[in-house]
């Protein structure tokens, strides 16, 4: 089991990770990649809890070190109603996402989506003078096309909390494969962060730069790569065995922040986890 | 007294045709029983699978599993081992009053099994691989938009 200094952080990396990150695989392509969903189908009401354990390197805010390893207690589920949806799946970087339907076709599905996306700073000690980056309320659409074997999914989505004022935009494609009970999904995307999200997340402005030692930042737009493998296996008819391997591209518009201790221009990490089904 | 004496007299008959009765049925039943035993005896059929179950990850999808069927029966002869859901005939053995078979089961939907005598239709003994998942899905409509 993980030490406590090293679930704090791989919580860290993970929370704010996102920001730079892009484990952000859109969500829900990576869920219906898990699922060996080739086909259209509607967003399934279920429940499930786990625990997850993962390794990996990535740039960290607090530590020299770029290497983490931890465990994670993982909260999926999806309720779909009339064509609203809530949904909430470990695998995607949107930590919750609610939604309406508005088309769909036997290969395209359009949906409005709307959750709170990034985290703060303000947990930790060193970043305590610094002005908060409170959480983004990301509105926007969501299309997902089913072309062959392939999935794809863009995305367009907007920052309405009028804290980053952030545009963010993800274009990724993956598909599954069946080998026997083994559920084996690849997916690759670039997602696209604009200035206004850079800056409100990394920058670090003229009154921070006065008042603490870092000094001032000011970055700008970035498009980040990223791809994962996984495979997903069903033990019994409620308890589920993931294991994915990410890896991502780091811009130099995030690791030029002076909020970073250790910098890197990539991010990879092995994940498992065992989640019962309700 | 003499209508007492009568009474007693057919009380008697009575208890004594009961009692022939009785014995009748008795008698009747046990033959019924032990003939009844003599046909479960002379054709007892067992037809066992496993593992049990075949778990997909979502419903729809194809399930497979490495099964084992064993088979046995009270008399020797000629027997099938038949996929009732498919109407296939999986294995045939002669003149044999047992035995086992290892198949690569690959299914959507749960298939049942039977043991039949080889030239028959009647299942002797029968069995299921049900096939289960863990996450359930629906197709969506071929064509619709939404307002609400």
């Amino acid at each position: 089991m993980a030490s406590s200094h090293n679930l704090a952080k791989f919580m860290i990396t993970g929370l704010f990770g996102v920001v730079i990150s892009s484990t952000a695989l859109s969500a829900d392509i990576a869920h219906k990649l898990r699922n060996n969903t080739q086909e259209n189908t509607t967003t399934e009401n279920y429940f499930e809890l786990g625990l997850g354990l993962g390794i990996g390197r990535a740039p960290s805010l607090t530590d020299d070190d770029d290497k983490w390893a931890g465990g994670t207690l993982i909260i999926n589920g999806s309720y779909n109603w009339n064509g609203f949806f809530v949904e909430k799946y470990g695998e995607s970087g949107d930590p919750l996402l609610i939604g309406y339907n508005a088309y769909e076709n036997e290969n395209w599905s359009l949906d409005f989506v709307m959750g709170p996306k990034f985290g703060g700073l303000h947990f930790i000690d060193k970043f305590k003078e610094l002005d908060d980056r409170n959480s983004s309320t990301m509105f926007g659409a969501r299309l997902t096309g089913y072309l062959g074997d392939n999935v794809v999914q863009l995305s367009l989505k907007h920052d309405i909390s009028g804290n980053s004022h952030g545009t963010l935009a993800s274009a990724l494609i993956g598909r599954n494969w069946q080998v026997r009970n083994w559920n084996f999904h690849s997916l690759v995307g670039v997602q696209f962060f604009d200035s206004r999200l850079n800056d409100y997340y990394y920058g670090i402005n003229e009154n921070e730069a006065q008042r603490t030692q870092f000094t001032q930042y000011n970055p700008g737009s970035n498009f980040n790569a990223t791809a994962e493998v996984g495979v997903t296996y069903p033990i019994t008819e409620n308890w589920v065995f993931r294991s994915t391997a990410r890896f991502r591209t780091i811009s130099d518009a995030d690791m030029d922040s002076p909020l970073f201790e250790t910098t890197r221009s990539t991010a990879m990490s092995l994940t498992t986890s065992l989640t019962y089904v309700f | 007294m003499l209508t007492l004496l009568r009474i007693k007299k057919i009380k008697i008959v009575l208890l004594i045709r009961y009692l022939i009765a009785s014995t009748c049925l008795m008698m009747a039943s046990n033959v019924y029983a032990s003939s009844a035993d003599n046909t479960i005896t002379t054709n007892t059929a067992q037809l066992e699978v496993s593992p049990k179950k075949c778990i997909a990850l979502r419903k729809g999808q194809k399930c497979y599993l490495e099964v084992t069927f064993s088979w046995q029966h009270s008399q020797v002869s000629d027997y099938c081992l038949v996929n009732i859901t498919t109407n296939e005939t999986m294995k045939c053995w002669q003149h044999q009053n047992k035995g086992e078979f290892s198949f690569d089961f690959q299914s959507r939907l749960s298939n049942d099994f039977a043991l039949r005598s080889q030239d028959s239709t009647s299942n002797l003994a029968q069995t299921r691989i049900p096939v289960a998942w863990v996450y359930k899905s629906s197709k969506r409509a071929k064509s619709t938009w939404r307002l609400f």
